[in-house]
């Protein structure tokens, strides 16, 4: 048979394994590390072990074969999982990572390098690293630890196992941990009952609940549990790779006849006598405290992943079908206008059917794009072993703490943004947060710590790298900029002084330090992030820290906008960004000496945005009374556009202007009408900056209006 | 004969692979990716004949045995460890557990069918 | 004049000397051509949105089956006496560096097969596109063509299509 039809996919499954050993290796903690963890590195490990095998890569399966072994040794407590010892497991990790990369880049093996690897993890599974003592750096756990409980649900006599609700008994069971052994009881000796072993982070009561609610209360009985119900599979021998077995050994059959009554009482009575009272105990017992967090990895909202029911879709269908669903949307507006020209539009049927598939076609591109969504715990869980390396190589102590990676954003968006994060990251570890050292002298912690946060903010998502470090220095940036030839006026604020820093070619580091690269750094993260529709902005206190903020819109593809007249050209704005339209009366426009125009809204006065050198068209702004003024609010700052005409809000597919062209100033993108034309989509921030840029304050603007 | 296989093992190319020789022979294959997984779709579907992997998340290819051997309608089904070949501990567990046979890891696909053909006869 | 995607690879015979296929196209007066296998398909002009802030010779962007894609006036920016948009006015969209930009021509003239032979080097003197883009003139039937690197042209910094951010 040929395998290579499948290799896609073990390379994938590989993938994923590696990054769920690695999460699991950096939590756990040495003094006495989760079973339920061990026991999925060990599988993970055994997953990869068994399938590389299948394809040949025999040196893989011998690295994997030994990291089993190690586990095995930490399960007995023969062996500690110090720092140490997790850091040679994640070296292993990565080295398989590299050969997979080899592998499928040239189908190439560094035969010299994993073996490298395999004597570093043998050596170790000899080593006598069993010892106490003080683990230093340890990896803390976050979720609970995992106990073992005995649950016996007794079946009343003469009814059968078969009138449990088996199946939500075991989907309660699954969704509480992991079952790791069955025993039936058919009432030879007493009631029949049926006997499950359960390992859990869930408490005994939260367990009994559970189960009683399902089955009533007198039928089931939880109980603590201390040993494995079977002893743990030793890791096995690494089979030699050869060609599929086709000799005798193939496959075996347990006796030819199929078990029979007879047997299986037989068969269970045997595990009977085994089984449960097993006397393996470990000595380990379960607490109930959690740990306090020290090390490298701490969330701090804690979140349990259960499995939930999926399957595995390609990508390129899933954009596909987005791309489908956006086409649609032009589809729909298409008929929306070709209804309302016709002047069919009378006809009330044909209006209530185009309504009625423009709602249906708006779920169905919400629901597909939500298919793309992923939670930005994604890339959160990368940053804990980039810190880890990070810092031990700075010779600095950070901890890095995460908060709202359940927060979900579409696919792209989140690739997109792996970059940057991760150099902002570097940046905060590598000009930060300052040595143990310097810290304690300044009255700070030794330990420093990088907070990386998500929430959802209007309409958009915001996500923050804070630092406890030394802040920006503004004078350095000052006379870096002026070195550089950029523009640096006398009162500045911080702010402005801060964006400096994302100028290309921008570096204030002395020395190109090796870790974050030159001065490539910020103008590619802003640019970056521009790209996904966003917005980088610096907060920084000297001596305190700095707190990068990226806002990002939710969705690339899809936006509700408003389309205008200005100067004849039609453009849309983001509904998100709109507080109210209003029809300016005569006197509600004033002038003012030191700036724009600004209109009355209510009590206050919002600055007319003059479009005409911003967006090179003769808008409404000369005779704003005759037309429109649209609110807006962006980044704090509200302002008003006047446009000629408002044409209608509609959803529009957001189009890349960028694909084929340079970025627009002013402009966020493109996107095709109904009339198969296109239209320009506002980017409301940056024309806010630009329009209000040479202002003073906000207050001036007001105290003057108001004089008048 | 045409027959309804389940197949249980965490890795899905082993899942495709499997589902790939089954097909060909003609035979339907539902697949799971653990333990309980595969319990679950033993219980809402009338399958034939069960091969599963034995380390696997949620619950292992082991107490999956025993599980289905407690239901009466899987006492009499064929079910298939996937094991590697010297795995001796596992066979005797399998054994114990009640599994019909045992299937080696790498699998050779006209094995695979003959075993499938032997044991639901 | 309907929208024709031309497919670049065609059957060949057997040629005796090796042959590149050019599309002619006439801008003003003169005739231009360039390597066909660059020319995604022609368009009639029609529908053009002006971008705000673009030089005169960058006239907008228009919607090639849900892309976006910027269409250059090459007449305007080198100078021309006249661009004028008329019945046969067209735009060649061209794939170029993974992007798609369309290029108006007064004209569509032919699609010509050059063998090395009938290649000359460039002039000395100027022409009215800056000579560092013409790769050679052309010589069939009579007819000069002015060879044009598109690639080079289009992706240049002087026409400034790609890259570079602006701030406003």
């Amino acid at each position: 048979m040929d395998l290579t039809r499948f290799l896609p996919m073990f390379f994938q499954e590989t993938e994923e394994h590696l990054a769920a050993m690695e999460g699991h290796l950096l939590r756990l903690d040495p003094r006495s590390p989760d079973p339920e963890a061990l026991h999925s590195i060990f599988r993970a490990a055994h997953s990869v072990k068994g399938n590389s095998t299948i394809f040949g890569a025999k040196p893989l399966a011998d690295v994997m074969h030994q990291m089993e072994s190690i586990l095995d040794h930490i399960r007995n407590e023969e062996l500690h999982p110090t720092n140490n010892v997790v850091s040679i497991l994640l070296d292993a990790c990565d080295a398989v990572r590299e050969e997979l990369r080899r592998l499928k880049d040239s189908g190439e093996t560094d035969q010299a390098a994993l073996q490298a690897v395999y004597e570093r993890l043998t050596r170790l599974t000899q080593a006598d690293a069993a010892l106490p003592g003080a683990p230093h750096d340890a990896a803390a756990p976050s979720t609970r630890r995992s106990e073992r409980f005995r649950v016996e649900i007794q079946l009343p006599a003469g009814q059968g196992i078969a009138t449990l609700p088996l199946a939500e008994l075991y989907a309660e069971l699954g969704a509480l941990g992991r079952v790791e052994d069955v025993q039936a009881s058919d009432g030879a000796k007493g009631a029949p009952a049926l006997f499950l072993f359960l390992l859990t982070p869930e408490r005994h009561e939260v367990v009994r609940a559970k189960l009683v609610s399902l089955l009533g209360t007198d039928s089931v009985r939880v109980e603590r549990h201390d040993a494995p119900p079977r002893p743990a599979v030793p890791a096995e021998d690494t089979p030699p790779v050869r060609p599929p077995s086709t000799g005798a050994t193939a496959f075996g059959l347990f006796g030819e006849e199929q078990s029979t009554m007879g047997a299986l009482i037989r068969s269970s009575g045997s595990v009977m006598q085994t089984g449960v009272l097993d006397a393996r105990i470990t000595g380990r017992r379960a607490t109930d405290q959690d740990l306090s967090p020290s090390g490298f990895g701490r969330r701090a909202t804690d979140r349990m992943y259960f499995d939930r029911s999926s399957i595995r879709v390609d990508v390129d269908k899933v954009d596909r079908l987005l791309n489908l669903a956006g086409e649609l949307v032009i589809a729909q507006s298409m008929l929306a206008e070709a209804a309302q020209r016709s002047g069919a539009a009378q006809d009330a049927g044909l209006r209530d059917s185009v309504a009625y598939v423009a709602r249906q076609t708006r779920e169905l591109q919400e629901a597909v794009m939500a298919i793309r969504l992923l939670p930005l715990d994604y890339l959160f869980s990368r940053m804990p072993r980039l810190v880890r390396d990070l810092a031990q190589k700075l010779a600095k102590d950070v901890e890095l703490v995460t908060q709202g990676g359940e927060t979900e954003l579409d696919k792209e968006v989140i690739e997109k943004l792996a970059d940057p994060l991760m150099h902002l990251v570097r940046n905060s570890l590598d000009h930060g947060i300052e040595p143990p050292a310097v810290r304690e002298a300044a009255g700070k912690s030794r330990r420093g710590t990088i907070q990386m946060r998500a929430s959802h903010h209007g309409g958009g998502i915001l996500v923050e790298v804070q630092d406890d470090g030394g802040g920006f220095d503004r004078d350095k940036i000052l006379r870096k900029a002026e070195e550089r030839g950029l523009q640096v006026q006398p009162g500045m604020s911080d702010e402005e002084v801060w964006q400096l820093a994302f100028a290309p070619g921008f570096t204030t580091v002395d020395a190109v330090s090796d870790v974050s690269g030159r001065g490539v750094g910020m103008d590619v993260v802003k640019r970056n992030i521009r790209a996904l529709s966003g917005h980088v902005d610096v907060r920084s206190s000297r001596g305190e820290g700095t707190t990068i903020a990226i806002r990002l819109p939710l969705t690339l593809a899809i936006l509700d906008g408003m389309n205008v007249e200005i100067g004849g050209e039609s453009f849309i704005v983001p509904l998100s960004v709109i507080s109210e339209a209003l029809v300016p009366q005569p006197g509600q426009i004033k002038s003012i000496t030191s700036g724009p125009q600004v209109v009355q809204v209510r009590e206050s006065y919002v600055p007319l945005l003059d479009l005409e050198p911003l967006l090179h068209i003769r808008g409404g702004a000369a005779r704003p009374e005759a037309g429109i003024a649209i609110v807006v609010e962006a980044d704090g700052r509200r302002a008003a556009l006047a446009v000629d005409r408002l044409l209608g809000q509609q959803q529009v597919v957001i189009k890349s202007l960028e694909a084929n062209f340079r970025p627009v100033p002013g402009i966020a993108g493109a996107t095709v009408l109904g009339n198969g034309r296109v239209a320009l989509i506002l980017d409301v921030n940056a024309l806010i900056r630009a329009g209000l840029a040479p202002l003073k304050g906000m207050e001036n603007l007001e105290a003057e209006a108001h004089e008048r | 004969m045409r027959k309804l296989v389940l197949t249980v093992d965490d890795s899905a190319a082993i899942r495709e692979m499997l589902a790939y020789v089954l097909k060909s022979a003609g035979h339907r294959v539902i697949e799971a990716e653990d333990g309980m997984d595969g319990l679950q779709k033993a219980l809402s579907n009338k399958v034939d004949l069960v091969i599963t992997d034995q380390s696997m998340p949620k619950m292992d290819g082991i107490t999956l045995v025993k599980a289905l051997r407690a239901l009466p309608q899987y006492k009499k089904i064929p079910i298939l460890l996937l094991t590697t070949e010297s795995a001796d501990d596992m066979k005797d567990e399998g054994r114990s557990a009640g599994a019909t046979g045992w299937l080696v890891k790498p699998f050779d696909p006209t094995k695979l069918i003959e075993v499938v053909e032997k044991v639901t006869r | 004049m309907q929208n024709r995607a031309l497919n670049p690879s065609r059957a060949r015979g057997t040629v005796a000397a090796p042959m590149r296929e050019y599309l002619a196209f006439r801008l003003g007066d003169e005739d231009y051509a360039i390597d066909i296998l660059k020319v995604q398909e022609i368009r009639v002009f029609e529908a053009v949105t002006k971008l705000p802030g673009a030089p005169e010779y960058i006239k907008g962007v228009i919607n090639l089956r849900g892309l976006i894609a910027p269409v250059i006036d090459l007449r305007i920016k080198f100078g021309f006496k006249e661009a004028a948009y008329g019945r046969f006015t067209v735009v060649i969209v061209l794939h170029v560096h993974e992007r798609l930009v369309a290029v108006v021509a007064d004209a569509v003239v032919d699609v010509v097969a050059l063998t090395e032979d009938e290649v000359k080097p460039p002039p000395e003197f100027a022409t009215s596109v800056n000579v560092e883009y013409v790769m050679g003139l052309g010589a069939k039937d009579d007819h000069m063509l002015i060879l044009l690197d598109i690639e080079k042209l289009i992706s240049s910094q002087e026409l400034g299509i790609f890259d570079a951010e602006a701030a406003l």
